[in-house]
């Protein structure tokens, strides 16, 4: 395990440099996510000033949604971004020098990349995150203590869709952006699954369990999830994880090398 | 005109060399309008009118919005800037085709996008105002698709001096996602936001045709009042002034680099 950390701790150094190599980008990424992330806040905003509710939810209620949905996703972001260029590792065949090394190649195609540029960001969510939670009423340690547990959760099933990307690089070179669409399919859980109509709300809540990953921590935290919901939502997690890296052996055997 | 047709051709049959890969670009579309659509629908409900909008016309700005987007978002000039850094810009230059028209013949997306919002709206049976306006609307479509063109292409054309054109053109399709209206009309927000967005080219490639094709009254007439305060030929005018400013920008950018270009083995 001390291996393994210094490993994780030497490649994320290494990564850190890679990106400070890019000055521009840095200041130019953190700008445009600060953006992204003010728009969509202040378009939260705009919908409550025309109205004092939406499906329930009131407007702290709902912040809490759209934070709660940024601290699940930079923080998979900042961890897993490695995952963002693997495929062209497995194009161009260099993915064989990395199965070549002495440890589990997740150490570097999976968390081999941790993107420091998400941390500046996430820090502040996570303290206006703190901020809303306070202005909540009734709040109690037990919920919050469910809240930090489904998105503990939350992180699990992302690992589970990374790996899954990671394992459709290998299978199929068609598919360039499956990324992308995790991240377009995660988007929807930037608010509470009742706002979309069926069956878009069961598909995305049972079939592709962005409500489970999104919006069941903020509904525990608002005490809205019934004792049921926790353990389905622990069910997926590990359903999904297992099958993810089901996917991943799967891959491993059917990966033919370019031969070096 | 041949030559950018089977430029037409060659780029449609590019998209379904990877079949998966194509089907799945398009599902990342319809996924982006589901989100305005349905947070919208869900305040409607509470409050059936917004702004000077009710359900049909706020649903209708938001479908023809996104098809018009399809053509603004559309562009191929993506890869300019690493066709520029890696060298095989000089591919292209050395072809008898007008680089700029060239490009520019990539846009094909609408034939999708057409069937994907027709799906929508049938699935969850939407209800739509017809487009309205024809006559003014063309012009001022073509403005949005151009604009949008010539200010991808000048961003692309930073990779003459700088390898890192992504984090500016990132930075680029945040403002466009959100400024140029997509999420909802931009008519809506505070007047001195509004007013300041407006000075901006974004309202000119998404909300000012979108808008157009949904008012119910004829904006050349002067007793018109649904532009939130100002007048269509106010509107028109900035239009074709950043339609030229963005043709005169792109030109310059590229006289400039393509001076500067040279690469080396081809």
């Amino acid at each position: 395990m001390r291996k393994v950390l210094k490993l994780f701790t030497v490649y994320a150094k290494l990564y850190l440099k890679m990106v400070i190599q890019h000055k521009l980008g840095i200041v130019f990424f953190t700008l445009g996510k600060l953006a992204r992330f003010l728009f969509l806040f202040f378009m939260i905003y705009l919908v409550f000033s025309k109205t004092n509710l939406v499906k329930g939810y009131s407007f702290n209620q709902m912040i809490i949604f759209y934070l709660t949905f940024n601290v699940v996703d930079t923080t998979a972001q900042l961890l897993f971004r490695e995952v963002y260029r693997f495929r062209p590792q497995v194009v161009s065949g260099s993915f064989d020098l990395i199965l070549l090394k002495p440890h589990h190649p997740f150490l570097r195609i999976l968390v081999g990349g941790v993107d420091f540029l998400d941390l500046i960001l996430l820090i502040p969510y996570i303290l206006i995150l703190i901020y809303f939670i306070i202005q909540l009423p009734n709040i109690s340690l037990l919920l919050i203590a469910g809240y930090l547990l489904l998105v503990a959760n939350s992180l699990i099933i992302a690992t589970a869709f990374h790996i899954a990307v990671l394992a459709l690089a290998i299978l199929t070179t068609e598919v360039d952006h499956a990324i992308m669409v995790y991240r377009d399919l995660t988007s929807l859980g930037r608010f509470p699954m009742e706002i979309y109509r069926e069956p878009i709300r069961a598909v995305f809540t049972f079939v592709i369990p962005v409500g489970i990953m999104m919006s069941f921590p903020p509904k525990a935290l608002l005490n809205l999830l019934s004792p049921a919901s926790y353990l389905l939502s622990l069910f997926a997690s590990s359903l999904l994880l297992t099958l993810s890296l089901k996917l991943w052996n799967l891959a491993l055997k059917k990966y033919q090398s370019w031969g070096g | 005109m041949k030559k950018y047709l089977a430029v037409l051709t060659v780029s449609f049959k590019e998209y379904f060399v990877y079949r998966i890969n194509f089907i799945l670009w398009r599902f990342r579309v319809v996924l982006n309008i589901i989100i305005p659509l349905f947070l919208w629908s869900a305040v409607l409900d509470r409050n059936p009118v917004i702004g000077d909008y009710d359900r049909t016309q706020f649903v209708s700005y938001l479908i023809y919005g996104n098809l018009i987007g399809t053509f603004v978002f559309g562009t191929r000039t993506f890869d300019i800037s690493s066709d520029i850094n890696d060298g095989k810009i000089i591919n292209t230059l050395l072809k008898p085709v007008s680089f700029f028209n060239c490009h520019f013949a990539k846009l094909i997306n609408l034939f999708f996008a057409v069937f994907e919002l027709y799906l929508i709206v049938w699935f969850f049976k939407l209800q739509l105002i017809p487009p309205n306006n024809p006559i003014l609307f063309l012009p001022i479509f073509l403005n949005s698709v151009l604009i949008s063109y010539f200010i991808n292409l000048t961003l692309s054309f930073l990779g003459f001096w700088t390898t890192e054109v992504w984090p500016i053109r990132f930075v680029f399709m945040v403002l466009l996602s959100f400024v140029a209206g997509n999420y909802f009309p931009l008519d809506i927000i505070p007047q001195p936001i509004y007013k300041l967005i407006m000075v901006t080219p974004f309202p000119y490639m998404f909300y000012l045709p979108a808008k157009i094709l949904i008012s119910h009254e004829n904006p050349l007439l002067p007793t018109t009042s649904g532009y939130a305060g100002q007048s269509i030929g106010q509107l028109i005018l900035f239009s074709y002034i950043w339609l030229f400013a963005s043709y005169f920008l792109a030109r310059l950018v590229w006289r400039k680099g393509i001076k500067s270009f040279s690469f080396w083995g081809r």
